[in-house]
């Protein structure tokens, strides 16, 4: 297999492991387990040590651990990606150096995670706080640079994949160290870097989602009047969904009187928006389908959103007394609020697709010169 | 313009239906909830079998009186009772937004001035009643699915105080700094100290509150006058907050040389496992061997496996002896008052070191850790 095919693999294999990754995160906030350890760094396998898993009768903790054992795989996957990326480099000095900065970031990201782990036992015993180990923290960050000076430098066909996959695989990482965080230092600002958390890790996903799509073959590109038509509309609509992703995180996360009031009528913003661009779709001949998709999903995520309202912030009986935030969380409620959390990053991801299509240039030819090199499967039409 | 009506109709609409929560402080119109789940009076004399699956905490209580339990249920009260229990604690503790304690004259050492109060109540609505629930009662939204389960302030049982009585602000405040080691409460060595001290001070009034609904409920259930009760609770409870605690045995003899050190471990070792300490009676192979007993809360709890080097409540040498000369009594750990001073410290320098092979001599470690001895 060649590396462009390689790195696609890689790339979805991410996707999808990210995507039962997002959704374990949402289940562990909308169960507010995400302190249920407060212990971090833990060890990938963690769980499977002396068969905790089954054993554990903890359910917080062992949502809390799966979790993280997810985010480990979804890391282990974007830096393999990221590698294969840099592989389809035709220029051997460059796509060594671009490799070998990939692996110098994971090693440094491991070994930071170690120190950290270290400082963690000394905060323990009363020996102090450490927030961020001086020598794994400084080669981690200048590995990072590397990596970026790499995708900065590499030209030439697939520059684009690589550069995507050296930020994915940076995204990834700076996802993973937000919920440790979360963690580490809930005691000062906690509910805030759960809500950063929250709201970049769906960022890092479209960005694995931008790297497997780019790492496939693509249709024709738009006719340019087609661009023209639907081009402001796909930004304006990628724009609000985010816009509502933030509301609703911090509905999650604090559930602020302001943010309820952001939420509730961005949906409205987000339900005009899309109905205005599937319209225009449904005109497309070639965008029909996607037409379909967006109407479908948004009617969906209305109909969970009321849902999880309700769930939320209307109560009868005792638990009417109780403010929304403490209320007890049954199991169907919770899933409710996931699968809301859920389908908005899918309308997420669905705007990011289509941008993706509709701005989408063909790729125009190399120069004959730059050819040389290692054999390389076309990917990008 | 129609639509335009409509959506800043709806803008108002929404704007004035959801002032309901902001994170942090309670709204001033809150109040405590009345108590539901039934007041533990007896736990039973067996010891229980097996630990609550998740959320089962309060079904396993419930079923106490099946096993020689006794329980008394707040929806047994005449609803004139309820009524003027509720009454009573609003006028003595207040609201979430606005707590308070009865006036007592002697000094427990913790600042329940109503700034202090209101400032620490802002605080645990942050951190802590997402586990601890927001009147203290353990049952916050995470707390049934967590194990241990957070502590329920209202008995007025600390398990970190000695022989129990009720800590001290100091080790209350260590307590929040420390954490609590093999559970979900966290380390707050990062607080301004004034937090901890707001925090220390409003787990007091939960508790003094919790304690004296706890006596309006009792005193409902056996016909006397709830409010009255609960008043006169409310002041023992209180003034137990201000009583000093039993002494800690003297641990000087544990500063040993490297010779006197192994030989200690030994001689901890040999009583651990006599009948004068009683210790390996609960803590089968160590505490290796799953066992339970009932808290005074009336959950199961499993006997401390100390070869995992976990101690909740503290791992010095003086929390330790105090551990094991006066027990733990809301766990049902008994006192060890017969030990002289310098057994304690046997018992302690075995004891902690029991979860770090590396550090036992090498045929006590062989003895409690053979697999190491075959490496």
């Amino acid at each position: 297999m060649t590396a462009v095919r390689w790195t696609r693999v890689l790339a979805w294999s991410a996707v999808a492991a990210a995507g039962v990754l997002l959704s374990l995160g949402w289940l562990t906030t909308s169960f507010k387990a995400g302190m249920a350890d407060p212990v971090w760094p833990t060890e990938p396998w963690y769980l499977a040590v002396n068969g905790r898993v089954w054993r554990e009768p903890n359910r917080a903790f062992l949502l809390e651990h799966t979790h993280r054992a997810a985010g480990f795989v979804v890391g282990v996957l974007t830096a393999l990606m990221c590698g294969a990326a840099w592989l389809t480099d035709r220029r051997a000095g460059r796509r060594w150096f671009g490799f070998v900065a990939t692996v110098l970031l994971v090693a440094a990201y491991g070994l930071f995670h170690r120190e950290m782990g270290a400082a963690w036992e000394m905060r323990k015993v009363g020996g102090g706080v450490s927030v961020w180990p001086a020598n794994s923290g400084l080669l981690t960050a200048l590995a990072a640079g590397l990596l970026g000076l790499a995708a900065a430098s590499s030209t030439g066909r697939l520059a684009g994949l690589r550069r995507l996959a050296s930020l994915a695989l940076v995204a990834v990482m700076v996802q993973g160290l937000l919920g440790g965080y979360r963690v580490y230092l809930d005691q000062l600002a906690g509910m805030e870097l759960a809500a950063v958390h929250g709201t970049f890790g769906q960022v890092a996903f479209c960005l694995l989602l931008t790297v497997a799509t780019f790492a496939r073959p693509l249709g024709a590109e738009l006719p340019a009047a087609d661009r023209t038509r639907l081009g402001v509309g796909s930004l304006a609509l990628l724009g609000m969904v985010f816009v509502q992703l933030v509301w609703g995180v911090l509905v999650r996360h604090g559930g602020s009187a302001a943010a309820q009031q952001l939420h509730m009528l961005t949906a409205f913003v987000v339900t005009g928006v899309t109905v205005w661009l599937a319209v225009r779709l449904l005109n497309t001949p070639r965008l029909r389908g996607k037409g379909v998709h967006l109407l479908g999903i948004v009617g969906v995520q209305v109909t969970l959103g009321v849902q999880a309202w309700m769930g939320k912030f209307t109560a009868t009986g005792p638990q009417a007394a109780v403010p929304p935030m403490l209320r007890d969380v049954t199991v169907e409620w919770a899933l409710v609020r996931s699968l809301h959390a859920a389908v908005g990053a899918a309308l997420l991801a669905s705007a990011v697709l289509l941008v993706l299509r509709v701005w989408r240039r063909a790729a125009r030819p190399e120069p004959v010169e730059a050819m040389a090199g290692p054999s390389v499967a076309l990917a990008m039409a | 313009m129609r639509s335009c009506r409509v959506i800043v109709a709806l803008g108002v609409a929404v704007s004035a239906g959801c002032g309901v929560v902001e994170s942090g402080g309670y709204e001033a119109s809150l109040r405590y909830p009345a108590r539901r789940d039934p007041v533990v009076v007896r736990i039973p004399s067996v010891e229980p079998t097996v630990y609550p699956p998740t959320g089962g905490r309060d079904d396993s209580i419930l079923r106490l009186p099946t096993v020689g339990g006794e329980l008394v249920f707040p929806g047994d009260a005449l609803s004139s009772d309820v009524a003027a229990l509720a009454d009573m604690l609003g006028e003595l503790f207040g609201t979430p937004a606005a707590p308070s304690v009865p006036a007592v004259t002697a000094d427990c050492g913790f600042d329940l001035s109503a700034v202090t109060l209101a400032a620490g109540s802002r605080l645990y609505g942050q951190k802590c009643a997402n586990c601890h629930g927001y009147s203290g009662d353990g049952r916050g939204p995470v707390g049934p699915l967590t194990t241990p389960y957070p502590r329920d302030f209202r008995a007025g049982v600390f398990k970190v105080a000695v022989g129990g009585h009720k800590p001290t602000p100091d080790q209350l405040a260590g307590l929040l700094r420390r954490g609590v080691p093999g559970s979900a409460m966290p380390i707050y060595d990062l607080l301004p100290d004034s937090d901890v001290r707001a925090l220390s001070a409003y787990v007091v009034h939960l508790s003094v509150r919790g304690e004296a609904e706890v006596a309006g409920l009792r005193a409902a259930a056996e016909g006397d006058d709830p409010a009255a009760a609960a008043r006169t609770k409310a002041t023992t409870a209180l003034a137990a907050w201000a009583e000093p605690q039993s002494a800690t045995p003297s641990v000087a003899t544990l500063a040993l040389g490297e010779l006197g050190y192994a030989d200690a471990v030994r001689r901890g070792r040999d009583l651990f496992r006599s009948p004068a300490a009683g210790c390996a009676s609960c803590h089968q192979d160590y505490g290796r061997t799953e066992a339970f007993r009932y808290d005074v809360w009336g959950s199961p709890v499993r006997v401390s496996d100390l070869t995992r080097g976990e101690f909740r409540w503290g791992r010095d040498d003086a929390t330790l002896a105090a551990r094991i000369r006066h027990g733990i009594p809301a766990a049902g750990m008994p006192a060890s008052p017969h030990l002289t001073d310098a057994q304690v410290g046997d018992l302690v320098t075995f004891v902690r070191d029991l979860g770090s092979p590396a550090r036992l001599p090498p045929d006590v470690r062989a003895e409690i850790y053979p697999q190491t001895a075959t490496r």
